[in-house]
Formats: structure tokens, C-alpha cells, sequence
């Protein structure tokens, strides 16, 4: 019971972090969905499956925060390219500040409450 | 596999999300689906080793653990038919037992629902009106006319009656006639599945 709450709790904290960090891989300019998912997908730990992106990204689009367009490939048929709104810049400036906060702050607790036992 | 057909453990893997994602709202379904075979083509090669189509797929990932992630981020979790619902069909299907005004009740209801799109709300209230009484009743009055008719005739079942209000007297017409009786009753119960079925959580 316990150990199930703190997996949701988790699971939580990692939805609403991994948000930023697609807003954050799309800075650099825009992506189609397979190049954007193996570049996350390469931080450990970051993503529990690549295919949960993809409701993540329905919702930023929803939200403004992403764009979609769509542009011819070499190979087969079109691709929608994902590529970050202002609205979206903005709430990732936003983040990147609080986060550095916060994560300083756990950070400190998680140390120093370690040193003093 | 843009040319040749899906591999079949590709085919399982979208049969697996469409059934994982039937009670999501049309849009976001389809939006889904689009993105997962979009991952699925821009990740495999024309002519894929399973080896290759196997491990795309694993680690894309259970698709019942993306469709739970969409739910996840719309802040709900997946509903089916509440309360709320179930009185509505019991009120279209019944509801004309109470001088039609119940009926109307469950009309109401139907439309002022976020569970169910125009589509099935059309559905709901053409297929058919008064509902399962209604059906009863076009049946009944089918019999009291052809029984003021049969008198001449003997018997008076259902198949006299409808050879007598359709007028017809071949076969075809009797089996036509016992064909719209069917569905006159079917098509109500019918609508009322499809409505249990369908309901699903309102836009967010």
C-alpha cells in the first residue's frame, strides 16, 4: 500500500518533469516524433516506455504549448513535426528556474538530513 | 514497410491499442494511432528483421500503458456507463410507459449528456421514439386493426396481422412486414447497447 502510493507519487513527478524536458529537446528546433523519442530516450531513466511521449505531446499541442506541421520525408508519407510555441518557451523559462530551485533545495535536505544521522 | 504489408506482430500491436483506447474521445483515439503508426514507419526499414519490428515495439511499450498515460494526462481515469448514464437508456427505453413524458425525460438527458457525441445522441432519440414501449405499442395497434379485419378470416396471429395491415399477399410482403416488426423491437434494445457501450467521459 505504501510502496504503491509512492510509485504513483513518482509516476507523478516524473509526468510533470518529462514535460519540460520534451519542451526542452524541441528548443533546438523542431522534430518529427520517432527522432524526438530515441533522443530522449537516450537519458537514463528519463522515460518508463518511448510510447508515452506521444499522449504527452497530444497534450502540450492541446494546451499551446507545441506545434504541429507537417512536412514530406524521403521515405513513405508525410511526417508531423513538433516544434515549441512562445507559449511554451515561456513556461520552459519558467520551469527551468523553479526547477533549479527546487532541485538545490531537495538537493540540501536529502544531504544534510543524511550527515547529521 | 511502407511497401510490403505490416508484420503481424505490428498488426497485433495496433489491434491491442485500438482496443485499449475504444472509450478515449474520437479525436484523441485517432491522434494516438496516427502518432504510434508514424513511430512504427519512421523506425523500421522496408523489410524489418522480427528482431528489429520486436524490439521497436518493446520499447514503445505496452499499449495499455500509453492509452493509461493519455488518461493520466487528462487528470481521469477511464469511466464507463455511470449511473447517470444507465438511467438515461433506462428512460428512453421505458420512459414512454409514462405517458410519453418519460421518454421525453430520457431525451433530455441524452442531449445535456457530455458522455455520448451528436452521432449516437441522433442515434438515441430517432432509433427508435418511445423506445421499447413504443415498439410494443406500434405492435399492438398492428394487431387491433388486423383483428377488426381477420374477422372475416380465421385466426388472428402476428403474421395474419401483418398481412393484413400491409395489405400484401405474397410471401415477400409477409416476410418484409415480420422483418420491420423485428427491427421495430431490436433496433430500441439495439441503440440502448450501443449508448451503455459508447458512454464515455466528458472532454476535459
Amino acid at each position: 500500500m505504501v510502496d504503491e502510493s509512492r510509485g504513483s507519487a513518482f509516476s507523478q513527478l516524473r509526468r510533470g518533469v518529462l514535460e519540460y524536458c520534451v519542451m526542452s529537446a524541441l528548443r533546438a528546433g523542431e522534430r518529427y516524433g520517432y527522432e524526438l523519442v530515441s533522443e530522449l530516450a537516450q537519458a537514463d531513466g528519463l522515460l518508463t516506455s518511448e510510447g508515452t511521449i506521444y499522449p504527452l505531446l497530444g497534450r502540450l499541442r492541446k494546451d499551446g504549448s507545441v506545434a504541429t506541421t507537417w512536412r514530406e520525408s524521403a521515405s513513405g508519407p508525410p511526417r508531423r513535426y513538433y516544434s515549441l510555441t512562445p507559449a511554451g518557451q515561456e513556461a520552459l523559462e519558467r520551469f527551468r528556474g523553479e526547477w533549479a530551485r527546487f532541485r538545490d533545495a531537495v538537493d540540501t535536505i536529502l544531504e544534510t538530513s543524511g550527515e547529521r544521522r | 514497410m511502407s511497401a510490403s504489408a505490416p508484420p503481424k506482430a505490428v498488426r497485433t500491436y495496433l489491434r491491442r491499442l485500438d482496443a485499449a483506447s475504444r472509450r478515449l474521445p474520437r479525436a484523441e483515439r485517432r491522434e494516438l494511432r496516427a502518432q504510434i503508426e508514424e513511430h512504427l514507419r519512421a523506425g523500421l526499414a522496408a523489410q524489418p528483421t522480427d528482431v528489429e519490428v520486436l524490439t521497436l515495439l518493446d520499447r514503445l511499450g505496452d499499449p495499455e500503458e500509453i492509452v493509461a498515460e493519455q488518461y493520466g494526462a487528462r487528470g481521469q481515469t477511464p469511466r464507463t456507463a455511470g449511473a447517470q448514464e444507465w438511467i438515461t437508456v433506462l428512460f428512453l427505453l421505458f420512459g414512454a410507459a409514462l405517458f410519453l413524458v418519460g421518454w421525453l425525460v430520457g431525451v433530455v438527458m441524452l442531449w445535456s449528456s457530455r458522455a455520448w457525441s451528436i452521432g449516437e445522441k441522433l442515434l438515441g432519440t430517432l432509433i427508435l421514439p418511445g423506445g421499447i414501449v413504443g415498439a410494443f405499442f406500434v405492435v399492438s395497434v398492428l394487431f387491433v386493426r388486423a383483428g377488426g379485419e381477420t374477422l372475416c378470416t380465421r385466426g388472428g396471429g402476428l403474421l395474419h396481422a401483418v398481412h393484413h395491415c400491409t395489405g400484401g399477399t405474397s410471401t415477400i410482403d409477409t416476410i418484409l412486414a415480420v422483418a420491420l416488426l423485428a427491427f421495430i423491437v431490436i433496433a430500441p434494445i439495439a441503440t440502448a447497447v450501443m449508448l451503455i457501450r459508447r458512454a464515455r467521459p466528458a472532454l476535459a
